[in-house]
């Protein structure tokens, strides 16, 4: 089982990727968070092994909230899950190292899918 | 068979390292190594061999030499007398030679060492070939005789006896040939052995080339063979590789991860991109011209992660900035060709590694285009509909004499502005001519119920109203006139398609056949623009026709009656017919009558007569408008009489209406109705009483009737030179 | 097609000639014609405009009015070669007005001078264009606008 936290503003998206992973055998959501910076917090104490990362929120926004994540742990696999306003803003989330882009609004088999995906080891 | 052992056992070797199409050529160059090898083996066997031989030579030449050198110091041993140091020394050489010799003797006799030419201790194998034995055999019993009489002589000296060297020398003398002969077959028979050796590495030497060479020219033959063969593979695979990028739909090209591109592209890219280099580019410079900065820098962040082996390629494919791009190239003749390109991009993998991106570019403009298209036809279809609901209830032939005359007063208001003019008074002469167009425009627009054309005019009037107040005008105030007629234009054009759309239903007839029922819709309109002027302006008006159906005239006759009728009906009802509460004060039928009859007199003209019972003219107001309009002083006008003051209806801008309406108070109307009379070549005559009535009676000529132009001339044409 | 877009490459041919020695231009009343026949005097500058709208805007003059432009600007060799220079400096100064009002928005190429009217390429048929005429000195030129 993979820990999975959830970094979105949206209560509903939050809810919504909880209620998908429910009954999961691979992931567990142990956290979310509404922002980047309650996000890097949580991320201290919970240590998770995914992260589900939105870009826009309030009081840091996910390209930032990626760039100390990664200073803080640079195995750290994050999802991130946005809309599409700005592909300039996505792709600089991914240079910063997150490793994979889901487009909202998203369907339930898209993101299980998306989450298994960037999780999959490169078996070499 | 040791080669084809060889082969095989390589081969299986060989195979374990993967190398594949390279084992053929490892193989031979091995077996070329080996035979070189063996050769060079052979050969310095064999001449370390023929070194020996050399010595065993030289050592059995030397036994010659010595068995003639005892012999000859036994002889000086026998002669000289003279000194003992002489005949020591002679005694010395004498058992040195006989050592050396006896030495050597039985090293070639039984294998062994021997002193060789420097003093050095020489090995020498035992003479094993026939003739050598023979030789040794020979010498033997006469050396081992020889070599006690020697002996006999060495030990002999010493005591001083001289019987032995005579002995000696009668034996060495008696055998000396012999021991030489014997001595010369053995050296002979030596060098026959070593030539036999020289000959066989000379034919061993001989072979191992000859085997290099045949294997020399069996690679050779082999591989050429191989590499033509394989050659032709890859010129086949060449071809067809130019054969798919010559003929694919699809721009093609791979990106190396330094952003190069690779000099494998398909045809189609350079028709897609517009370019035509075939140059190395590299990804930048590739699109550079023809994306903007932030799509070119959003691309090439995209490809970063493309290249990126920690990111999912599956989960980055919303992110492609170049998924779907207009692009605007210059075709260097001054102007753009716009483009929808989509590109794709792929990772190559090579193993587990990300070797290059493949990028396939689209050119997706019909696509686009027809979505667009879609997209505007869902757009124009609630337009059309509004368009449809106004047409579909106006008379068919009403509706295309009314667009005929639309076009010819578009033209007409086109060439209006078109006429160059310099000067203030210019201009505004130019805004009344246009008004007059207008609003003539306007009435027949709302009598046919088409609301947006009424609406269109209206604004435009509303547009030319402000424009009299401009103190200063240039013909850059009449830019928006300009477009205002363009929109009208369209407008016109996009119902005369939409009649023409509907005429293929067959609802529509383009055919103005005469029918009775048919003719009396022809004037039905103006029933409905009396009921609707009415309830607009809260009056309750009648309109009673006579004779409309039963007189002749031509088309032109028509649309210019049709349209001052629509005048007349429109200033009675907004000027003359007064409110049913007026009328009834004035003791009068709360409903207004209009009256409007066609005759034909004997002598071919045509009247036409048109009668209200409201309030006729209210000279007062004519007289306070003539004053307002500041072009005679109130003194003159005071002095007008009543048929001065009339005239005044005709003059452009004259209007007594008191707010400005669609329907009435610009002012302009009259004058239009005496522009079309003039047109016709018609009269108009006024009565009327006040508080009872005013007539107008309008007369026509038949026979001259058709103004030729005017219908016809739709607009646009004639417009061909500038100013 | 708005008035507002009209008026900033009228506003850039205005500005051409203000920057004469004669001042004095003036601007005619505009009116459409059919692209069927389009109107052109002797050289014409065409320049091409993408974006949110397309189509294509031409400066179009005789050849005597340009001759005289070239005059009033103390160049007495009056070539064909130099009237052709003049003309495309005119749509080039037509075309750096719209770039500098509009920005990025809006693609315009550079200028190409032709003799006569523009093609069926820059003119479809079936439109409209809008003719400014441009009074100077004596003579009459004109900017012609014709979007889709």
């Amino acid at each position: 089982m993979l820990k999975l936290m959830i970094v979105d503003d949206s209560n509903v998206i939050r809810r919504r990727i909880e209620r998908c992973n429910n009954g999961s055998d691979m992931f567990n959501v142990v956290a979310s968070a509404q922002n980047g910076k309650e996000a890097i917090e949580v991320f201290k104490k919970v240590q998770p092994d995914v992260i589900t990362m939105d870009l826009t929120m309030p009081e840091m926004d996910g390209i930032e909230c990626i760039e100390t994540l990664m200073a803080l742990n640079p195995d750290i696999i994050i999802l991130v899950i946005s809309a599409l306003s700005d592909k300039a803003t996505g792709i600089e989330a991914l240079e910063k190292g997150a490793r994979g882009f889901v487009c909202k609004p998203f369907s339930d088999e898209v993101l299980m899918a998306s989450l298994i995906e960037v999780t999959e080891q490169d078996d070499d | 068979m040791l080669m084809q052992g060889i082969v095989n056992c390589n081969g299986g070797y060989m195979k374990t390292f993967n190398i594949g199409k390279y084992k053929n050529i490892v193989i031979s160059i091995v077996l070329f190594l080996i035979l070189d090898a063996s050769v060079l083996v052979m050969n310095f066997y064999i001449s370390f061999q023929i070194a020996e031989d050399a010595t065993s030579i030289n050592l059995a030449g030397r036994q010659r030499m010595l068995s003639q050198r005892m012999t000859k110091t036994l002889l000086d041993l026998d002669y000289s007398y003279s000194t003992i140091e002489s005949r020591e020394k002679i005694l010395k050489e004498l058992g040195a030679s006989r050592t050396l010799f006896d030495e050597t003797f039985t090293a070639f006799d039984n294998g062994g060492t021997a002193t060789g030419a420097g003093g050095n201790k020489v090995s020498l194998n035992k003479a094993e070939d026939i003739d050598s034995r023979t030789a040794i055999e020979s010498a033997k019993p006469i050396w081992s005789e020889y070599r006690s009489k020697i002996d006999a002589v060495l030990s002999i000296e010493q005591n001083g006896n001289t019987n032995p060297i005579q002995d000696a020398i009668v034996f060495g003398q008696a055998n000396n040939l012999l021991l030489l002969k014997l001595m010369n077959d053995l050296t002979v028979s030596l060098e026959q052995v070593a030539a036999s050796k020289a000959e066989r590495l000379r034919l061993i030497q001989t072979a191992g080339i000859m085997m290099a060479l045949i294997n020399f020219f069996i690679i050779l033959f082999h591989f050429l063979r191989q590499l033509r063969q394989g050659d032709e593979v890859l010129e086949e695979a060449r071809k067809e590789t130019s054969e798919i990028l010559l003929t694919v739909n699809e721009g093609l090209f791979l990106i190396h991860e330094d952003f190069t591109i690779g000099s494998q592209r398909s045809e189609k890219l350079y028709e897609i991109l517009s370019i035509d280099t075939s140059e190395d580019v590299n990804f930048e410079l590739l699109l550079k011209d023809i994306v903007s900065d932030k799509d070119l820098e959003a691309a090439q962040g995209f490809l970063r992660l493309l290249f990126n082996p920690k990111i999912k390629e599956k989960l980055i494919g919303d992110l492609n900035p170049l998924e779907n791009l207009q692009v605007n190239i210059d075709d260097g003749a001054g102007s753009y060709t716009t483009k929808h390109l989509s590109f794709d991009f792929k990772r190559v993998m090579n193993g587990k590694t990300i070797a290059d991106v493949l990028a396939t570019v689209n050119d997706i403009t019909e696509k686009v285009l027809l979505e667009k298209e879609l997209e505007n036809a869902k757009k124009s279809n609630e337009q059309q509909i509004e368009m449809l609901t106004s047409i579909l209830h106006a008379n068919p032939s009403l509706l295309k004499a009314f667009l005929e005359n639309s076009y010819a007063c578009f033209s007409r208001i086109n060439n209006l502005l078109k006429d160059p003019a310099k000067t203030q008074s210019q201009f505004n002469e130019k805004i009344n001519a246009i008004y007059i167009e207008v609003h003539n425009f306007k009435g027949e627009s709302s009598a046919l119920e088409l609301n947006e054309f009424a609406k269109m005019a209206h604004e435009f009037e509303n547009n030319l109203s402000e424009m009299k107040n401009v103190p200063d005008l240039s013909g850059q105030n009449f830019l928006s006139l300009t477009v205002r007629l363009d929109k009208m234009i369209n407008y016109a054009q996009s119902i005369t398609a939409l009649v023409e759309k509907l005429a293929n239903f067959g609802h529509f007839t383009q055919n103005p056949a005469n029918e009775s029922g048919k003719e009396e819709s022809q004037w039905k309109h103006l029933d409905k623009l009396t009921l609707d002027l009415s309830e607009k302006h809260k009056k309750n008006v009648m309109l009673v026709t006579s004779g409309l159906n039963d007189t002749a005239m031509p088309q032109s006759l028509r649309e210019t009656i049709n349209s001052i009728s629509i005048q007349f009906i429109r200033n009675s009802i907004v000027h003359g017919i007064e409110l049913p509460s007026e009328r009834e004060a004035l003791q009068k039928s709360p409903q207004g009558r209009l009256d409007l009859r066609l005759s034909t007199t004997p002598e071919g003209i045509l009247e036409m007569t048109f009668k209200d019972d409201g309030s006729g003219f209210d000279f007062e107001k004519l007289r306070q408008q003539a004053i307002k309009l500041n072009k005679w002083s109130e003194e003159e006008i005071d002095h007008w009489d009543n048929k001065r003051l009339l005239s005044l209806i005709f003059t452009p801008g004259f209007s007594t209406a008191d707010e400005v309406s669609e329907d009435a108070g610009r002012g302009v109307g009259m004058d239009v109705v005496m522009q079309k009379i003039k047109q016709n070549k018609g009269k108009i005559n006024i009565s009327h009483k006040e508080s009872q009535f005013t007539r107008f009676v309008v007369s026509f000529p038949l026979n001259n009737a058709t103004e030729k132009n005017i219908t016809a001339d739709h607009f646009g044409h004639g417009a061909n030179k500038v100013a | 097609m708005t008035e507002k877009v009209l008026q900033v490459f009228i506003d850039g041919a205005v500005k051409y000639f203000q920057h004469t020695s004669d001042k004095e231009v003036k601007v005619g009343t505009p009116y459409l014609v059919n692209n069927s026949e389009p109107s052109a005097f002797d050289f014409t500058g065409v320049i091409g405009v993408t974006g949110p709208m397309k189509g294509c805007v031409y400066f179009t003059a005789p050849q005597i009015l340009l001759k005289h432009l070239l005059l009033s600007m103390g160049e007495d060799e009056t070539t064909e070669e130099n009237i052709i220079d003049v003309v495309g400096e005119v749509a080039n100064t037509i075309s750096g007005n719209a770039r500098s009002e509009f920005g990025k928005e809006f693609m315009i190429s550079v200028p190409v001078v032709l003799e006569g009217p523009p093609s069926n390429i820059h003119l479809p048929r079936h439109l409209r264009s809008y003719v400014i005429p441009v009074y100077w000195k004596s003579y009459s030129a004109a900017i012609v606008l014709c979007f889709e």
